[in-house]
């Protein structure tokens, strides 16, 4: 009876085994269905190549994918290749999962968009990926469509991996808004440097320049993200009036590399934020502004009179938000930034070519020829240029006297929710076409442009490569933020920088850090 | 009327306050979610903390169902809810009644198979490859058939089964009926109780599950609620690399809070009347004395 059972359950164990393994090795005669359905019968012609595409690049992942026919921009693409696109839209924060099941399952879409450097060099490391380098010499003109440090971004032990996946926008979310009315009132200048920043925003919080007799404005409002970094919260556009910056901010000079966030300059940085706190300058509520919106509010609340801001809140539409809010219109300029002690005048720095289009390493020379060409229709014919970038002729852009007008911001809500889908092929447009973001306010677009001047060049820090035996990686960086902090708000006085420099490399093995980095800006040929 | 010693007085009104500050720890923050939702954004940015608004809009509202296709994800979710829970029940049902059986043969081997999936699963390439032979990929009925009996569930019923006394369906037995019609007409009337918990258990499953969803389907049309009002709340399209979406009359935030109304709702709903089967069922059971 005992052994009957046993081989029974044997017997089941198998048959469930077979199932489970038949399961594994029926991938191949199985074709996927993953294809959207009313395309299925127009593939069938001759010539025409299949493509898929896996599109985490997409400017709205929650836009949906509408039909072929409706879809002018994809039939673009599809006619000028001859080819038969089918794209894939992740849903947002599931890219990485979706992409490694699709990737596990054998299903490698032929064109990968990825968002990091790391994720393209891992990729390639699994084999996941083909070497582009013999192809690219085809393509002069996609080479010269983005900068020679985009596509040293691309490249890996000394192969070119990817190609650049769109441009980066700067001058824009780090702008330096200042109330010109509250100057006025206290008859003051446009500050230019950081003393006379540090004097307007005294007054600013002294003098009362609402002139409603309480003491509620204050100078300045930054903030940090719920990990405690500064980058992008405003802090970190002060230090760079020193030339400095919060971690993984990495320069390099001299053949050798400069780590920002521990420069001696950051010493001066700290001093002057924390003059800033100890004269009650920065609004006490900073510690709770951990997400951008927070930071927005007090933009339309106007009790701050300097802020590090996006150049879009001169827009028509949050003017109107900030009168409904604080029932009238403060009076916002966007300002250059000062010019520090060092010479420093910074917006923010050239943001770093992490995306990129890899294509699949299971693609023949004809498909990667083909691919490689569809990237060079979309991103250098300048006839189809605002059909991708801005969106579809005569509703989001026309042709007004013979030049190319962006409509986008005259639409309707209920026009733009009709085309969203069309932020699906975005990826084109230039980052410093103003016409793109079609600008209501003429004095955005003055940001914007003045801005460009301000930016600096890309930091080279940003080629470097987790190391995965640095196992302290995320504790040093939390300790460096923390000590910040301390610095800034006088919790730890200046006088024990040297002591946390010592801690940084007896606790945080910040010596091997630094070799690494040598290491790797060795062999990236950044240092010689 | 007891009196009550002063000590007991004490003691009843200091239980009464902890209990009442309590439940007002469970149900602001859900006064909150609503009320920020049928609030204006000025009213909000002015007054901080909303619990009672002074102007009412349901502009948001209309944002969310017009805007961002929360109607025909509310389709899917209901299918799959509807259709799905069904479905579950039946087939856990169908699988769990013959193994209550002791004297069917085989019997526990398949128990162990089944539990044996408890505790060790594929994983999730070999799902998607196991999906993608069956031809599910991309279609409404990946959100259903993968899932369709919950090895926990198939085990509780079972047990439930189980201690029903045989005697009942020996006595159905001898007027005639077919082992399908005592199931129907005497074991799963007396089973009401359980086979409202596992289809609560399932219909939850269902309305909450997203992940699916995300991994076997590419077809935005086929998004089940839960991936809308994640795409909502993590305000995708507005976070976006350099969306010109600009937000509007409308506050996103007031945006997202009725989001989580109309998803939650719901199922909140379906709680109280399934509690009126957890009590009734116990009560109205045959078995008495």
């Amino acid at each position: 009876m005992q052994r009957k059972k046993i081989s029974l359950l044997v017997l089941t164990a198998i048959v469930g085994l077979g199932t489970l393994l038949s399961g594994c090795g029926d991938q191949e005669e199985a074709k996927p269905t993953a294809s959207n359905s009313p395309q299925s019968e127009a593939s069938k012609s001759t010539n025409k190549m299949k493509i898929t595409m896996f599109n985490q690049g997409t400017f709205n992942a929650a836009a949906p994918i509408p039909p072929r026919e409706e879809d002018i921009q994809r039939q673009m693409l599809e006619k000028a290749l001859d080819i038969d696109l089918d794209m894939m839209i992740p849903q947002a924060g599931q890219a990485t999962t979706k992409l490694n099941t699709l990737i596990a399952g054998g299903d490698i879409p032929d064109l990968i968009f990825l968002k990091s450097r790391a994720d393209l060099a891992q990729y390639y490391d699994q084999g996941v990926l083909a070497d582009l380098t013999p192809y690219l010499d085809q393509f002069p003109e996609l080479q010269k469509r983005f900068s020679s440090d985009s596509w040293e971004a691309m490249s890996y032990q000394g192969k070119t991996i990817g190609v650049p996946g769109y441009d980066n926008v700067n001058g824009m979310s780090r702008s330096f808004f200042i109330r010109n009315d509250w100057l006025k009132k206290l008859n003051m200048e446009v500050p230019t440097t950081p003393d006379e920043l540090f004097e307007v925003m005294k007054a600013f919080t002294e003098k009362d320049p609402d002139g409603n007799g309480k003491n509620d404005t204050y100078g300045f409002i930054g903030g940090m993200n719920k990990e405690g970094n500064l980058q992008t919260y405003g802090f970190d556009s002060l230090m760079w009036m020193f030339g400095v910056n919060p971690p993984s901010a990495i320069e390099v000079k001299d053949n050798q590399p400069i780590f920002l966030f521990i420069d001696p300059k950051m010493k001066e940085a700290l001093a002057y934020i924390h003059k800033m706190m100890a004269a009650n300058v920065v609004d006490p509520d900073w510690v709770t502004m951990n997400t951008p919106d927070l930071l927005d509010q007090k933009l339309f609340k106007g009790k701050v009179g300097f802020m590090i801001r996006d150049a879009r809140r001169l827009e028509p539409d949050y003017q109107q938000k900030m009168k409904e809010i604080s029932g009238e219109v403060p009076e916002w300029i966007v300002i250059p930034p000062m010019k520090g002690p060092y010479g420093d005048q910074i917006v923010e720095r050239k943001s770093f070519q992490g995306n990129s289009w890899a294509i699949s390493a299971k693609a023949d020379k004809d498909k990667i020829t083909r691919i490689l060409s569809m990237l060079n229709y979309l991103f250098t014919d300048k006839e189809a240029y605002p059909n991708f970038a801005y969106g579809i002729k005569g509703i989001h852009w026309d042709v007004v006297d013979g030049k190319i007008k962006n409509k986008t911001s005259e639409l309707s809500k209920e026009m733009k929710e009709k085309y969203l889908w069309v932020d699906h092929y975005r990826m084109p447009r230039r980052g410093d076409d103003a016409e793109y973001f079609s600008f209501q306010n003429p004095k955005t677009t003055e940001a914007f442009t003045n801005n460009q001047q301000y930016v600096g060049p890309t930091l080279p820090g940003n080629l470097l490569t987790a190391d995965p035996s640095d196992t302290l990686a995320a504790d040093r960086t939390r300790f460096i933020n923390e000590s910040l902090v301390k610095f800034m708000t006088g919790k730890e006085p200046l006088s024990g920088w040297d002591n946390f420099l010592q801690t940084l490399d007896t606790k945080f093995d910040m010596q091997t850090y630094k070799e690494t980095a040598v290491k790797q800006f060795k062999e990236a040929g950044i240092i010689k | 009327m007891i009196k009550l010693t002063i000590g007991e007085k004490v003691w009843q009104v200091a239980v009464y306050t902890i209990l009442i500050l309590l439940s007002l720890v469970c149900l602001l923050p859900f006064l909150y979610v609503v009320a920020v939702s049928v609030t204006p954004e000025s009213e909000v940015l002015r007054r901080g903390i909303v619990i009672l608004p002074e102007t009412f809009t349901f502009a948001a509202y209309k944002e969310v169902f017009i805007s961002h296709g929360i109607g025909q994800a509310y389709k899917i979710t209901l299918f799959r809810t509807i259709v799905g829970t069904a479905l579950n029940v039946l087939f856990t049902v169908l699988a769990a009644y013959p193994l209550s059986k002791k004297y069917l043969p085989g019997r526990s081997p398949f128990l162990i198979f089944i539990v044996f999936t408890m505790m060790f699963s594929g994983g999730l390439i070999p799902t998607y490859l196991l999906v993608r032979s069956m031809g599910l990929l991309n279609s409404p009925w990946v959100l259903i058939i993968p899932h369709l009996i919950s090895a926990f569930n198939l085990v509780i019923i079972k047990g439930f089964f189980e201690q029903l006394p045989a005697e009942i369906e020996e006595s159905s037995r001898v007027d005639g009926a077919s082992e399908l019609q005592s199931l129907w007409r005497i074991i799963l009337p007396l089973s009401l109780p359980v086979l409202a918990t596992i289809s609560l258990f399932y219909a939850v499953g269902h309305w909450n599950s997203y992940f699916d969803a995300i991994v076997y389907l590419n077809d935005s049309s086929l998004m089940p609620l839960q991936v809308v009002l994640r795409n909502i709340l993590l305000n995708v399209a507005t976070q976006s690399a350099d969306s010109m979406a600009n937000s509007g009359a409308v506050s996103q935030f007031a945006v997202q809070m009725a989001a989580v109304v109309v998803t939650t709702v719901p199922i909140l709903i379906v709680y109280p009347f399934m509690q009126k089967h957890f009590t009734k069922g116990v009560l109205l059971g045959s078995i008495k004395g």
